[in-house]
C-alpha cells in the first residue's frame, strides 16, 4: 500500500470513529432511557433528594458504556475484518494452484525439494526445509509433518537441533560434521562456517549431546577432521541399530594405534546395518564387530598391534559382501621377510566375489604381499596400488608364488599404458582387461624419492614382462610429460618382453627407442606390430623411412625370415620435431617416400606446431607490413 | 483397447498397454475382466487426460516400478534429475502442471507424479520464502504473532 492511501485510511478512521462511537453511545442511552422512565414513574416520591448521587452514577454510566463500547467495537471490527481477509484469501486461494494438491502430494514436493541441494554451502535459514516453515499456515503444518525433511542434521544446522529432532519424529538420522567446502557458497555461508565449525570439532561432545539419547535412530554418523577422535569412545555406547554409515576422520596428521582389544565397546558391538565404514586416524580395535558385514571399507593412518594382519584379513573374510576396499597407511609392523609370515598365510584363500574396486596405498610391502598370497580377487575387480616410495618393484607387491589366473584375473590385461610424470620420477602402470560385462583395470604406481628417475625406470621396465602376466597385451602406449624422454634401454627391454604387441603408441620417446623398432636381423622387437604411433619425439627423415620400410618390405636383401613377423599396416605420426608439418620442405618428401610403402600414414598437427605455425604467419604478416611502410616511407 | 470417459464426457479410446501405466486403471481392467464398458474418470478433464496419455504413450514400455523398487526407494537417493523427453513435455503452465500431477496421483501413475513433482521442487530450491509466495500466489497467513514467532526462530538461528 502506498503512502498516500495509508494516510487517506487513517484519517477516515480518525474522522468516522469518533461519530460512530457517540452516534453508538446515543442509541444505546436512548434505549436504556426509555427502560428507566418505566422504572421512575413508579418511584417518583424520593427522586429529589437523590439528585446529587445521580449526577456521579450518571458519570459512571457513561463511562462504563463507553468502555464496554469500545471493547464490542474492538470485537466487531476484528471479527469483520477477518471475515472479509478469509473471503479475499479464499478468493486467492482459488489463484494458488498448488493448494489444491494434497498434503502428502505436497510433502512429496517438499522432499524433492530437499534432495541434492548443495546442502553443506547454504546457510540454514535457506535450507529448504527452513524455508518451507515461513511461506503458510499450509506449508509450516505439511513441512512439519514431514519427518524426512529433518533428518539431515550439520555443522550449522547443529543450533537447530530441537526442531530437528522433534519435526525428524522416529525417522532416522544423518548426523555430519564435515570440513564443508570453505572455498564454495555464499560469503554469509563461509562466514558462517568459519565462525561455527571450529568450535563444533573443538567439542566434539557437546556437538553430539543433543542426539545421544537417540542413537538407535542414527542412519549415519560422519565427523571430519576431528582433533581428538579417541573422545568418541566412551560417548557411543548404545546400540546403533539402524546406523549404515560411519566415518570418522582425524586431523591429517594423526596416526590412530589400534589395541588389541578395547576398554569400551563402541555402539555395545550392535551395529548389525552397517555397511560403510571410512576412518581416518582412528582405530577401534580389530576384534571389534564393527568391521563386519560391510560392503565398503575405507581405512587410513592406522598402525595395528605387530602381526595383526591375520586379524585384519580375518575381519575382511566376514564382510562376504565387499564391494570396495580402499587402504592407505596401515602399519602391521611385519617381519622383514616374507618367508615368516608363510604360516598366516590362511590354508584356504579369502575369496572376496563381489569386489569391485581395491586400493591400496603405501602399505608394507609383506602388507600387500600376505594380501594377495591369502586372497582371491573376481575378474571384474578395478585395482589401484600405490607402492611406497622407491619400492623395488612388483616384487614388493606380489608373493612370488601368486598365480595371476586364479588369485588376480584383473591383471591378466590385453592393454597396458605406461606413464612417467614428475619428471620421470613417478611411473604409473595401467593395465586393462576387455571382459564381456565391461573393461576392467589394474594400475600401479611407483614413485621414486631420490630423484633418480631413469634408474628406477631401469629397474621397473624389465621386471613387468617378468613378474606381470603380459602374454596377452596387445596394446601398449608408453609416454612421458617430462621435457626430458626415458632412455631407451628400459623401454626397449620391456618391448623386448611383450611379443603379443600389435599396437604401440609412443609419447616424448627416445630416439633411439624409435631406432631400436627398426626390423634387422638383430632385433626384432615387436615382431607383430599392427599400428605404430609416435608423437611428440624425435626421428631423423631417413630413420623414419628405414623403420617403416623394415616393417613393411620384408625381401631377401634385408634377409628377415617373413615367418611370424606381420606387416606394419598403419603408422601416426604427430609432432616430429625435424619433420614438422609446417615445414612443408623437410615433410613432403617424407611422406612421398612413406606412400610408396604399403601401409596407411595419418600425419597430425601437434599443439606445439600449430603455435609455431601462428607464431610464423604472424612474423610473416609483420614482415610484410614493414616492407609496406618501407615502400610508402621511400614514396613519400 | 480400453475407453475412458472424462470429467467434462469426452472419450478416449487407447491401447491397454497404454492404459495400464496407471495403476488404478489397470487394477480397474483387472477387476472387471475383458468388457467394453467404458471406464469413468470423474477426477480428469480431457485437456489432462490428453497429457497424461501422451507421457504413457512414450513410456509404454518400461518395466513398471514394483512395490518393491518403490519400497526400497531410499530418499537420500532421490535426485530431482528429469530425462530430456520428460522435461520437454512437462514444460507447460502451471494450471496444467498441477493438473497433471493431480491427476498422476489420482491415477496412480507415480513415475509421472515424480516427474511433475521433482518439477515444482525444482521450482523451489534456492528461493527464499517471499519469492516461493509469488511465484504460486500463496498468501502468506500467519498472524502478526506467528510472524514475530517465526522471525524469532530464525534470529535465534542467525545468533549462531
Amino acid at each position: 500500500m502506498d503512502d498516500l492511501l495509508h494516510d487517506e485510511l487513517q484519517a477516515l478512521v480518525h474522522d468516522s470513529l469518533p461519530q460512530l462511537v457517540h452516534a453508538l453511545y446515543k442509541k444505546f442511552e436512548q434505549q436504556r432511557d426509555h427502560e428507566v422512565n418505566e422504572e421512575k414513574s413508579t418511584r417518583a416520591q424520593s427522586r429529589s433528594l437523590e439528585t446529587c448521587a445521580s449526577s456521579h452514577r450518571g458519570f459512571d454510566e457513561e463511562r462504563d458504556i463507553l468502555s464496554l463500547a469500545h471493547a464490542f467495537l474492538v470485537e466487531a471490527t476484528n471479527s469483520h475484518v477477518e471475515q472479509r481477509l478469509s473471503a479475499i484469501r479464499a478468493r486467492y486461494h482459488h489463484l494458488c494452484l498448488i493448494d489444491r494438491l494434497p498434503n502428502e502430494v505436497l510433502s512429496l514436493i517438499f522432499e524433492l525439494a530437499t534432495v541434492d541441494q548443495e546442502w553443506e554451502c547454504v546457510i540454514p535459514e535457506m535450507k529448504t526445509p527452513l524455508t518451507l516453515l515461513r511461506v503458510s499456515k499450509r506449508w509450516r503444518s505439511v513441512a512439519q509433518s514431514s519427518p524426512s525433511l529433518w533428518t539431515k542434521i550439520d555443522a550449522m544446522c547443529r543450533y537447530l537441533a530441537p526442531l530437528f529432532l522433534a519435526n525428524s519424529k522416529g525417522a532416522p538420522l544423518d548426523i555430519e560434521l564435515a570440513a564443508g567446502l570453505p572455498f564454495f557458497g555464499e560469503k554469509a555461508y563461509r562466514e558462517r562456517h568459519a565462525r561455527v565449525y571450529p568450535a563444533h570439532v573443538a567439542d566434539i561432545a557437546k556437538f553430539l549431546s543433543p542426539f545421544l539419547s537417540h542413537i538407535s535412530r542414527w542412519r549415519s554418523l560422519e565427523l571430519v577432521d576431528i582433533p581428538q577422535p579417541t573422545e568418541l569412545i566412551p560417548l557411543l555406547l548404545s546400540s546403533a541399530p539402524r546406523l549404515e554409515m560411519l566415518v570418522i576422520q582425524a586431523e591429517q596428521a594423526v596416526l590412530a594405534t589400534s589395541h588389541a582389544e578395547g576398554s569400551s565397546t563402541m555402539f555395545l558391538g550392535s551395529t548389525p546395518l552397517l555397511r560403510h565404514v571410512n576412518l581416518h586416524g582412528f582405530a577401534p580395535p580389530l576384534s571389534s564387530s564393527l568391521y563386519t558385514g560391510l560392503t565398503t571399507l575405507t581405512l587410513s593412518r592406522i598402525n595395528y598391534p605387530p602381526h595383526s594382519i591375520h586379524q585384519f584379513l580375518h575381519n575382511l573374510s566376514q564382510c562376504p559382501l565387499l564391494a570396495e576396499l580402499d587402504v592407505a597407511r596401515l602399519y602391521f609392523e611385519l617381519p622383514e621377510r616374507f618367508e615368516d609370515l608363510n604360516s598366516f598365510v590362511p590354508s584356504s584363500p579369502v575369496v572376496f566375489q563381489h569386489l569391485r574396486r581395491m586400493a591400496l596405498h603405501g602399505l608394507e610391502e609383506n602388507a600387500m604381499r600376505y594380501l594377495f598370497a591369502s586372497s582371491r580377487f573376481p575378474p571384474f575387480l578395478n585395482l589401484t596400488v600405490h607402492a611406497r616410495p622407491h619400492a623395488d618393484g612388483f616384487g614388493s607387491i606380489f608373493p612370488p608364488t601368486i598365480e595371476f589366473a586364479t588369485s588376480l584375473p584383473t591383471a591378466i590385461a590385453s592393454s597396458l599404458h605406461i606413464e612417467s610424470s614428475d619428471n620421470n620420477t613417478s611411473f604409473t602402470l595401467g593395465g586393462k582387461v576387455d571382459h564381456p560385462n565391461g573393461v576392467y583395470w589394474s594400475e600401479f604406481v611407483f614413485r621414486s624419492i631420490d630423484r633418480v628417475g631413469p634408474e628406477y625406470a631401469a629397474r621397473l621396465f624389465p621386471q613387468v614382462p617378468q613378474q606381470l602376466p603380459v602374454q596377452f597385451i596387445e596394446k601398449l602406449y608408453m609416454g612421458s610429460n617430462a621435457h626430458v624422454p626415458l632412455s631407451a634401454e628400459p623401454c626397449i627391454a620391456l618391448l623386448s618382453g611383450l611379443p603379443a604387441l600389435k599396437t604401440l603408441s609412443l609419447d616424448h620417446s627416445s630416439p633411439l627407442l624409435l631406432h631400436a623398432l627398426i626390423l634387422t636381423t638383430e632385433s626384432r622387437i615387436c615382431p607383430l606390430l599392427h599400428e605404430l604411433s609416435i608423437a611428440n619425439s624425435e626421428i631423423s627423415s631417413e630413420k623414419l623411412v628405414s623403420l617403416a620400410t623394415s616393417r613393411t618390405l620384408f625381401d631377401a636383401d634385408n634377409n628377415l625370415p617373413p615367418d611370424g613377423t606381420t606387416h606394419l599396416r598403419l603408422l601416426k605420426l604427430q609432432g616430429i620435431l625435424s619433420i614438422s608439418l609446417s615445414k612443408s620442405d623437410v615433410w613432403e618428401p617424407v611422406n612421398q617416400a612413406l606412400s610408396k610403402l604399403p601401409l596407411v600414414v595419418e600425419w597430425e598437427m601437434a599443439d606445439w606446431e600449430t603455435d609455431q605455425q601462428i607464431m610464423e604467419a604472424e612474423d610473416e604478416m609483420e614482415r610484410e607490413r614493414e616492407a609496406l611502410r618501407a615502400t610508402a616511407s621511400s614514396g613519400e | 483397447m480400453v475407453n475412458l470417459v472424462t470429467s467434462d464426457n469426452e472419450s478416449f479410446t487407447v491401447e491397454k498397454a497404454v492404459a495400464s501405466r496407471s495403476v488404478l486403471i489397470k487394477n480397474m481392467l483387472e477387476d472387471v475382466g475383458e468388457s467394453d464398458q467404458p471406464i469413468p474418470l470423474p477426477n480428469v478433464t480431457a485437456s489432462v487426460l490428453k497429457k497424461v496419455l501422451e507421457y504413457c504413450d512414450h513410456h509404454k514400455n518400461e518395466p513398471m516400478p514394483t512395490s518393491e523398487d518403490l519400497a526400497a526407494e531410499d530418499t537420500r537417493k532421490r535426485t530431482t534429475d528429469i530425462g530430456e523427453w520428460d522435461q520437454k513435455f512437462i514444460q507447460v503452465d502451471q494450471e496444467m502442471l498441477f493438473e497433471i500431477i493431480l491427476a498422476a496421483n489420482y491415477l496412480d501413475i507415480k513415475p509421472l507424479l515424480d516427474v511433475g513433482c521433482k518439477t515444482v521442487a525444482n521450482m523451489i530450491k534456492g528461493k527464499t520464502p517471499e519469492e516461493i509466495r509469488k511465484l504460486f500466489n500463496i498468501v502468506n497467513d500467519f498472524t502478526p504473532e506467528e510472524e514475530a514467532q517465526i522471525k524469532k526462530e530464525n534470529e535465534w538461528a542467525e545468533d549462531r
